[in-house]
C-alpha cells in the first residue's frame, strides 16, 4: 500500500512516515502545495494524507484536482481541529474522512484503514488476529469461527488494538478512540479498564487469550500474536513486520 | 426624556411665567385708564355744576344714579367707589365711582353727590383684553410651533448619528453624514467615525492574534502528541519512565482540550458562526449526546431522567452541539457518584438538573472562565463560559439555581420565539 504523506510541518510528517511505515505501509512526503501537485501528477497512490494549510497553496485545491483527474486514493484529510468549514468542504469535495490535529498515530493508522477498507477492498477486509477475526462491516467477531457477542465500545476497542499490533496505546489515545469528546466528562480512566477487562474476559471465554500488557499509568500494548496465520489481505498489513 | 421634549417644556414654562403677571398687569393698567377717565369727567362736571348751583339751577331728581342731586345734609366727601342698582339693568348692582363735594346755594350749605357707573369701563376693559389676548396667544403659539419646527430640523442630525451608533456592532467602521452644516454635529461625527475605525482596527487585530495563536499553538502540539506517541513505543524504555510519560501524555491532553476550548471561545466572541445558522433540535442533540455518555453515567451509576421532546433553535450546529455537549458534560461529571441527572427539552427551554456538591462563592461568578467547583478537578473549567458565550452571543439566556436544600444544581436554557422557527 503506496501512501503519500501532504504536510507541511517536518516533525510531523516524520512522524507520520515513520508509524505508518512500521506498519508496512510505503510513504512518499511532500512538503508543499507544488511538491505535492507534482507527485500527484507523476504517480499512483493507494491512500493521501492531506493537510489543507500548506506552503503555496490550499490542501483543498489539491482535493479538486484529484478529484477532477479521477484518482482512486483514498484520501485523508489532516485539519485544525475548530476549522469546521473546511471539514465539511473537504469531505463535500470527497474526501473520505477527517482527523483533526492535533491526532493520535494510532488514531491515523485506524482511520487509514477504515478508508482504505471501503475504497480498495469494497468493505471486505477482515482483521485477524491468531483465531480471532474482526469483520468491521456487519461488526462480527468470532474466535475460532464462533461468533462473540461485544459491545460497540469493547468492538472498537479491540479494533483499535487490532490496527495497532505491538503499539503501545496511550489511555488517552483509546479513551478518545472509542468515546470521542465525551471522555470530558469522565473523571478518572476507570470506565477504560472495566471496559477492557470485560472484553478480555469475553475473549477468553471464547477462548482467546489476547496478550495485551499493562504499562504502569500509561497505557495497554497488544503483543504480536506469536504464530501469524498467513493472511488473505497480506497486502494490508496491520502488524509490523 | 427627550432633549425637544424638554427644551419646549422650558419654553412653555417661560413664555407661561411672563404671559400670566402681563396679562395681569395690562388688565389692571387699561382698567386704571378708564377709572381715572370716569374721575376726570366727575371733577369737571362738579365744577361746571357748582356754577349752576350758585344760580339756583339744578336738574329736577330723577332718581337715577347718576343725576346730580343736592343733598342738605353731609355724606363723607371725595371720590369713592359705591355700589347702587342700576335702572337700565333691571336693578342689577352695579358699581359706580361717586365725588361728593360741599356747595353754597342761596338755601345754604348743600352736598352735591354726582355718580359714573363703570358698567362701561369695565365692558372697554374686558372689550380690550378680548382683542388683545388671542392676538397674544397667536403669537406665543406660533412662536412655539416654529420653535419646535427649528429645533426638529436642527437636532436631525443628531437624531441620525444615534440611529447608527444604536446599530453599530463594534466590527466595521462607522459611516456617519460627512457633512450636517452644523460644526457641533460634523465634530461629533467625525470624532465617532475615527474612534469607530480604531476600535474596528484593533477587534481585527485581536481577532487575528488569536486566530494565529491558536493556529500556531496547534502545531507544537501537533508535534507533541505525535512525537510522545512514537516515544512510548521505544522497546528499550525504561520502566521509571513509564510514570512519567503518562504524566507528560495527560498533561499534554489537557493542554489540548484547553487549546481548544480557548479558541472556541474567542470564535463565539469574534463572532465567527455567523452566517450557518440552521434550524435544530436540543432535544434531539441532547438524546444523541446522551447516548455518547451513557458509559460514563453507568460508571458513575447516575440516575438518569429524560424528557425530551421537540425544542427548535436556530443556532451554528457546531455552536449548538457544543453547547449541549458542555451542558451534559458538566453534570455528568460534577454530579455525585449515585446522583441524580435531570434532562428536558420542551418548547423554549432547555433545562438540566443534576445532583452535586455544594459550589462555593456566590452563584453570580458561575460562569466566570477557569471557575471550578473542585479546585482538584482536571477539568479547565470553560464548559460552562463557552455555554454562557454561545447564549449571549445569540440572545439566548442561561440562568443557575442551586436548590442548598436538595443539593441540585439546575441550568435551564431559554430560548425566544425569534430563535426559535425551525425549517
Amino acid at each position: 500500500m503506496k501512501i503519500l504523506l501532504i504536510e507541511d510541518e517536518a516533525p510531523i510528517r516524520a512522524a507520520l512516515k515513520e508509524h505508518l511505515t512500521q506498519q508496512g505501509y510505503r510513504c512518499e512526503e511532500a512538503p508543499d502545495f507544488a511538491s505535492a501537485q507534482e507527485k500527484l501528477w507523476l504517480y499512483e497512490y493507494d491512500a493521501v494524507l492531506l493537510d489543507l494549510t500548506l506552503p503555496g497553496g490550499s490542501g483543498l485545491d489539491l482535493l479538486r484536482a484529484l478529484k477532477a483527474a479521477g484518482a482512486r486514493a483514498a484520501v485523508l484529510i489532516l485539519t485544525a481541529r475548530d476549522a469546521l468549514d473546511d471539514k465539511i468542504t473537504g469531505l463535500e469535495l470527497g474526501a473520505d474522512d477527517y482527523l483533526a490535529k492535533p491526532f493520535h498515530l494510532a488514531e491515523v493508522s485506524a482511520r487509514l484503514r477504515a478508508v482504505l477498507r471501503r475504497r480498495h477492498f469494497g468493505g471486505q477486509l477482515v482483521l485477524r488476529y491468531a483465531e480471532l477475526t474482526v469483520d468491521p462491516t456487519d461488526a462480527l467477531v468470532t474466535v475460532k469461527g464462533e461468533a462473540v457477542t461485544l459491545t460497540r465500545k469493547e468492538l472498537e476497542l479491540l479494533t483499535y488494538f487490532l490496527t495497532n499490533v505491538g503499539r503501545v496505546l496511550t489511555k488517552e489515545s483509546l479513551a478518545e478512540h472509542a468515546w470521542g469528546d465525551a471522555i470530558d466528562a469522565a473523571d478518572s480512566f476507570s470506565f477504560l479498564y472495566t471496559h477492557l477487562k470485560n472484553l478480555r474476559r469475553k475473549l477468553r471465554a471464547a477462548g482467546c487469550e489476547l496478550p495485551i500488557r499493562t504499562l504502569y499509568g500509561l497505557g495497554y500494548q497488544l503483543q504480536p500474536a506469536p504464530t501469524e496465520p498467513p493472511a488473505p489481505d497480506a497486502a494490508l498489513p496491520n502488524a509490523p513486520s | 426624556m427627550k432633549l425637544l421634549a424638554r427644551q419646549n417644556r422650558y419654553y412653555i414654562g417661560i413664555t407661561l411665567a411672563l404671559l400670566i403677571p402681563g396679562i395681569g398687569g395690562l388688565y389692571g393698567a387699561v382698567h386704571l385708564v378708564f377709572r381715572h377717565g370716569a374721575e376726570e369727567s366727575l371733577v369737571a362736571e362738579a365744577a361746571r355744576l357748582r356754577a349752576h348751583v350758585g344760580t339756583g339751577l339744578l336738574l329736577p331728581p330723577d332718581g337715577r344714579p347718576e343725576t346730580p342731586i343736592l343733598l342738605p345734609y353731609p355724606v363723607p366727601g371725595g371720590l369713592r367707589d359705591t355700589v347702587l342698582p342700576d335702572p337700565d339693568e333691571a336693578g342689577e348692582p352695579t358699581e359706580y365711582r361717586q365725588l361728593v363735594t360741599p356747595v353754597m346755594t342761596p338755601a345754604g350749605r348743600r352736598w352735591l353727590v354726582m355718580r359714573r357707573s363703570l358698567l362701561e369701563t369695565d365692558a372697554l376693559v374686558t372689550l380690550a383684553l378680548a382683542v388683545l389676548l388671542p392676538i397674544l396667544g397667536a403669537i406665543l403659539g406660533a412662536l412655539l410651533l416654529l420653535n419646535r419646527r427649528l429645533a426638529r430640523r436642527l437636532w436631525a442630525p443628531l437624531e441620525v448619528t444615534l440611529q447608527a451608533l444604536a446599530a453599530y456592532d463594534g466590527r466595521r467602521p462607522l459611516t456617519l453624514a460627512p457633512t450636517t452644516s452644523i460644526d457641533e454635529f460634523d465634530d461629533l461625527n467625525r470624532h465617532l467615525e475615527a474612534m469607530s475605525a480604531r476600535v474596528a482596527q484593533e477587534v481585527e487585530t485581536l481577532r487575528a492574534f488569536t486566530e494565529n495563536a491558536a493556529h500556531e499553538t496547534q502545531t507544537p502540539l501537533a508535534i507533541l502528541r505525535a512525537r510522545l506517541d512514537q516515544l512510548v513505543q521505544l522497546p528499550t524504555l525504561p520502566r521509571e519512565a513509564h510514570a512519567l510519560l503518562a504524566d507528560v501524555s495527560g498533561g499534554l491532553s489537557r493542554l489540548v482540550r484547553l487549546h481548544q476550548a480557548l479558541t472556541l471561545l474567542s470564535k463565539i466572541e469574534n463572532g465567527q458562526f455567523p452566517a450557518t445558522a440552521q434550524a435544530l433540535d436540543l432535544g434531539a442533540l441532547a438524546s444523541a449526546r446522551l447516548e455518547e455518555l451513557s458509559d460514563l453515567i453507568e460508571a458513575k451509576h447516575l440516575t438518569v431522567v429524560t424528557d425530551l421532546t421537540h425544542c427548535p433553535v436556530r443556532l451554528h450546529p457546531a455552536l449548538a452541539e457544543s453547547l449541549v455537549r458542555n451542558l451534559l458534560q458538566n453534570a455528568v461529571r460534577h454530579n455525585l457518584p449515585h446522583g441524580r441527572l435531570l434532562v428536558r427539552a420542551q418548547l423554549g427551554a432547555l433545562l438540566i438538573e443534576n445532583t452535586g456538591p455544594v459550589p462555593h462563592g456566590p452563584v453570580a461568578h458561575f460562569f466566570e472562565r477557569f471557575r471550578k467547583h473542585d479546585p482538584t478537578s482536571e477539568s479547565p473549567g470553560l464548559g460552562l463560559a463557552i455555554c454562557e458565550q454561545i447564549a449571549r452571543a445569540h440572545g439566548l439566556t442561561l440562568t443557575y439555581t442551586f436548590d442548598g436544600e436538595t443539593r441540585q444544581h439546575r441550568l435551564a436554557f431559554g430560548i425566544p420565539p425569534d430563535r426559535r422557527q425551525s425549517g
